[in-house]
């Protein structure tokens, strides 16, 4: 019953808690995870991993996992959660400024410099897509095409297939796959 | 005459002979200068997730002080909102950071604004990055060479007062100060004063033993006379600074008054007071006799000596040198043990011997930029002791003997950013700061489950066969071998589960299910996956490989899973970033090499198995420890008679590998979940701040399907699992609905979802 609890836990009206536990238990309804919520609310012994773990439940092994038979799941995944576009991260405004630097670098013909700005944006934003087109760039303007092909792909993988740059990607790709 | 002739022939060849000491000494490379080994240095920009006990912990290894009112460079100031520093600037392969002061402010577990004193934004800054050790050549040497002109003048004036006052007048050597000294020694009976000059210091030092004869003090005067000839005053001064031995420290003797400096203050030359170098200046006399951490009494009474010396020959006030007295010492010696990072720098010389010889290494005085992170290691080596203690806690389990730790259970762990294959962090046993066997790189044991997302993998690259929801049967059964013997592998539980799913196999790490699915797919096929993942290590042509009887090192585990952390791409797992010679221009940058092995769609079915598996399978008590919301992926491994506790995982920013075992092969009645599965959690809930990303890729679809049938099912069914398919391959025929009974009517779920949406 742990999700139940769980579930009233966070209820904020006590009358609306009332309501929902008379209503629950009148439809003798059984809380089997069945994939409709977020992973949040549905977590087995959430109650009890709010203090710190006690010992005894932090003992499970894998021997218990294997052997028990498991009533309640956890969604690995909520359906709302899968995203078919990927989020802006909250590092990119700082990797942004990395990536117009490197723009100027390579308008002065630094292209180590800008390079050097392009490794620095990945390390602090290593899933904007963004950044790995401005490096495949570089790569094919270097005649590394397979390393072009790979950074440019590696970008595909991280943006919205809709957009413009999945686009630019995809034209780098193929520029670079024709050496 | 024929006695002059006879001095002649000796002394003229004896006089090249120093002649051509000076000129090689002098010509070739002065010094051999270490290699220097530097951390990462750390990114400041507003949205990072660091919080600002981590920057406070950051600045204080770098030695920052706590300054009252505005401060210098090296100094920080806690305030209520956040924390005020003021960096002290460094040269980058990408060019100069500069000093500045620096606010910097948070909102909630962000860094919300970074401004200049003056209250300019600033988008992105770097510390300083910490010196994390350096490659010595053979005498142990080590030094951190400065310019004349980045030492404090004051520094200079005191060091000339106290050992050399005519320096810029005399010839190289004092006819005054010899004679001074000759009667001190005629008066004591013995030869303990030289009366040398700062040349003749330098002298003995670069080429004479460290003996105390008249045949030393001899040969000493000549060549401080041919070396006043050769070289300018202020290049023997600079020379003398860089030279001058200072402390003994384990093998590694600190020479120069720069990294004598970062030894006792833990601060650069330039930020130190006159408190703080009269003390250095002092301790020339006798390095060992005034150690101020050994003889603080004696070292600080002769501090004070050089103090009232700087007074006297008016380089400071009366009351200035009064004041400095009246100071402590201030030392700041780090525990040398603290700052030694003997796995990472392993890691580090074994890369850096793939490009460059050893004699190089230790004497161009180049600098190696690299990955670590220490907050990154301390919280590693934490974790790791952490779980060390709830082990050595646990209750022993029956028939397994007394204790469950030998105190010969050890460990080793390798940290990565895991989607860039950065080395951020290695432990290399349970006691990490001593060196010794590398148990993160050198131990090569048998992996156990950890080998079977690389079954599954190979299975669901053949989408017309395979996908999760595919049955497989967990039945024993027995295959004969070529050498006779019969292999019938067994479940963990020593129970069958009958027809089971492939992501309920994995999952829930059934080893029958696993057997059967890698003999379905021949061992060829499994093989090639691992080398895909980046397994280079021989690995054994036998079906048990299936159950992972393959000996890997804890580094190439993480390469293989970084493989999959990264959606397929493959990167070497790199220490290095940059070199910069001692010049400060690039020898070698190491930039981001990636290699598609696996497509990323097939990847994003891995990833979800293995987010099942933290979720609901053999790693679901990682989440005692982690977040809810943190979503992780991951597997345990452990191997026969549980001699081996593996653990691989990542989530969004750090993917780890942790090892725990005995060197000596001895069992361990832990199993990859209740040993290494331990210390990642308590490692994950420390570092990790970005849940793995549910990015579904183009070549994916969703489908709710019925657990028992695999069929197709519907969000409303009871038993449905919303799984990843790739296209074309999800379920097509239609499951029967469970009655509606079973679930929550529409007006119920209404009501829930409102519930749900207050939170």
């Amino acid at each position: 019953m742990n999700a139940f609890f769980d579930t009233r836990r966070s209820i904020k009206t006590p009358l609306a808690a009332c309501l929902l536990t008379f209503l629950q238990s009148a439809c003798t309804y059984t809380p089997v995870y069945d994939g409709r919520s977020g992973p949040e609310s549905n977590f087995p012994g959430a109650n009890e991993r709010a203090g710190p773990p006690d010992q005894e439940a932090a003992e499970m092994s894998e021997h218990q996992v294997e052997g028990a038979d498991q009533p309640t799941r956890v969604a690995v995944v909520s359906p709302d959660a899968i995203k078919h576009k990927p989020a802006v991260s909250n590092k990119d405004g700082a990797a942004a400024k990395l990536r117009s630097q490197a723009t100027d670098a390579m308008a002065e013909g630094q292209t180590a410099r800008a390079e050097r700005l392009l490794n620095r944006a990945l390390r602090i934003s290593p899933r904007s897509p963004e950044t790995y087109h401005q490096l495949a760039s570089i790569k094919l303007e270097q005649g590394a095409s397979g390393q072009a092909l790979q950074l440019a792909r590696k970008g595909l993988s991280l943006c919205d297939p809709d957009s413009k740059l999945a686009e630019q990607l995809q034209r780098l790709a193929s520029r670079a796959s024709g050496y | 005459m024929p006695l002059v002739v006879l001095a002649a022939i000796i002394l003229v060849p004896l006089l090249f002979w120093l002649n051509s000491e000076i000129e090689q000494k002098f010509s070739s490379h002065e010094w051999t200068i270490p290699a220097k080994v530097y951390a990462r240095p750390l990114e400041l920009y507003v949205g990072s997730r660091l919080s600002r006990q981590e920057l406070k912990q950051e600045l204080e290894m770098l030695g920052y002080k706590i300054a009252s009112g505005t401060g210098n460079p090296g100094s920080y100031v806690q305030q209520r909102s956040g924390i005020g520093f003021h960096t002290r600037g460094f040269q980058f392969g990408d060019g100069f950071e500069r000093a500045q002061r620096v606010q910097a402010q948070w909102s909630g577990n962000e860094l919300s604004r970074l401004s200049t004193a003056a209250g300019e934004t600033l988008d992105l800054i770097r510390l300083e990055p910490l010196q994390i050790g350096g490659i010595y050549p053979g005498q142990n040497e080590d030094r951190l060479l400065v310019e004349l002109s980045d030492t404090p003048k004051g520094m200079l004036d005191c060091l000339l007062a106290v050992e050399d006052r005519g320096f810029y007048q005399h010839p190289g050597i004092s006819l005054r100060g010899i004679s001074r000294a000759m009667l001190v020694n005629l008066r004591q009976g013995r030869f303990t004063q030289g009366g040398s000059t700062l040349t003749q210091q330098l002298v003995k030092n670069l080429f004479l033993s460290q003996d105390r004869t008249l045949s030393r003090k001899l040969a000493e005067i000549p060549m401080a006379l041919m070396l006043e000839r050769k070289v300018h005053k202020d290049d023997i001064l600079q020379m003398f600074i860089n030279e001058v031995f200072l402390v003994q420290d384990g093998n590694r003797a600190v020479h120069g008054f720069a990294l004598a400096s970062q030894y006792f203050f833990n601060q650069p030359l330039q930020e130190l007071l006159p408190h703080q170098y009269a003390l250095l200046v002092g301790m020339i006399k006798g390095p060992s006799y005034y150690h101020p951490g050994r003889h603080p009494d004696r070292a600080k009474r002769r501090r004070d000596l050089v103090l009232s010396i700087m007074a006297e020959q008016g380089i400071m006030s009366e009351q200035e040198a009064e004041y400095a007295a009246q100071l402590p010492l201030g030392l700041n010696m780090r525990p040398t043990r603290s700052v030694r990072q003997p796995a990472y720098l392993d890691l580090v010389r074994r890369q850096l011997s793939e490009d460059y010889r050893l004699e190089d290494l230790q004497t161009e005085g180049l600098r190696v930029f690299t990955n670590f992170d220490p907050l990154v290691q301390l919280a590693a080596e934490k974790s790791l002791e952490l779980a060390f203690a709830d082990i050595d806690k646990r209750p022993a389990r029956q028939g397994k003997g007394e204790h469950i730790t030998a105190p010969s259970l050890d460990a080793g762990m390798l940290v990565s950013g895991s989607t860039t294959g950065d080395v951020v962090a290695v432990v290399g046993g349970r006691r990490p700061r001593f060196a010794g066997f590398n148990r993160a790189l050198d131990a090569r044991r048998p992996i156990g489950s950890l080998v079977k997302p690389a079954v599954y993998l190979t299975a669901l690259e053949q989408p017309d066969q395979y996908t999760l929801a595919s049955y497989i049967d967990d039945e024993r059964f027995e295959l004969p071998q070529p050498d006779g013997s019969v292999w019938a592998p067994d479940n963990f539980d020593h129970e069958s589960h009958g027809s089971v799913t492939l992501l309920e196999a994995l999952s829930r790490s059934y080893n029958q299910a696993s057997a059967a699915l890698g003999m379905q797919l021949g061992i060829p096929a499994v093989h090639s996956t691992l080398e895909d993942l980046g397994v280079t290590s021989d690995i054994p042509e036998l079906p048990s490989l299936f159950l992972g009887a393959v000996e890997l090192s804890v580094m190439e585990v993480a390469t293989m899973y970084q493989t999959i952390a990264s959606g397929g791409f493959n990167t070497p797992l790199r220490a290095i970033r940059e070199i910069l010679d001692a010049k400060g221009e690039a020898v070698k940058t190491y930039g981001l090499e990636i290699e598609q092995r696996i497509a990323p769609d097939t990847v994003h079915l891995l990833q979800y198995a293995l987010q099942e598996t933290m979720r609901n399978g053999t790693g679901r008590s990682a989440y005692h420890f982690l977040p809810d919301t943190l979503a992780t992926a991951g597997k345990t491994g452990t191997s026969n008679d549980q001699r081996d506790s593996w653990f691989a995982g990542f989530s969004g920013d750090y993917s780890a590998v942790v090892w725990m075992g005995n060197d000596d092969y001895e069992t361990t009645s832990l199993t990859g979940s209740t040993g290494a599965l331990r210390a990642w959690s308590y490692l994950f809930r420390a570092i990790s701040r970005e849940s793995l990303e549910f990015f579904r890729p183009t070549g994916v679809v969703y489908a709710w399907t019925d657990q028992t049938s695999g069929l197709l099912s519907d969000e409303h069914c009871r038993n449905a699992d919303y799984l990843p398919y790739l296209s074309g391959t999800e379920p097509i025929r239609q499951a029967v609905c469970s009655a509606q009974g079973q679930h929550r009517p529409n007006w119920l779920r209404w009501l829930f979802d409102r519930v749900q949406e207050n939170r």
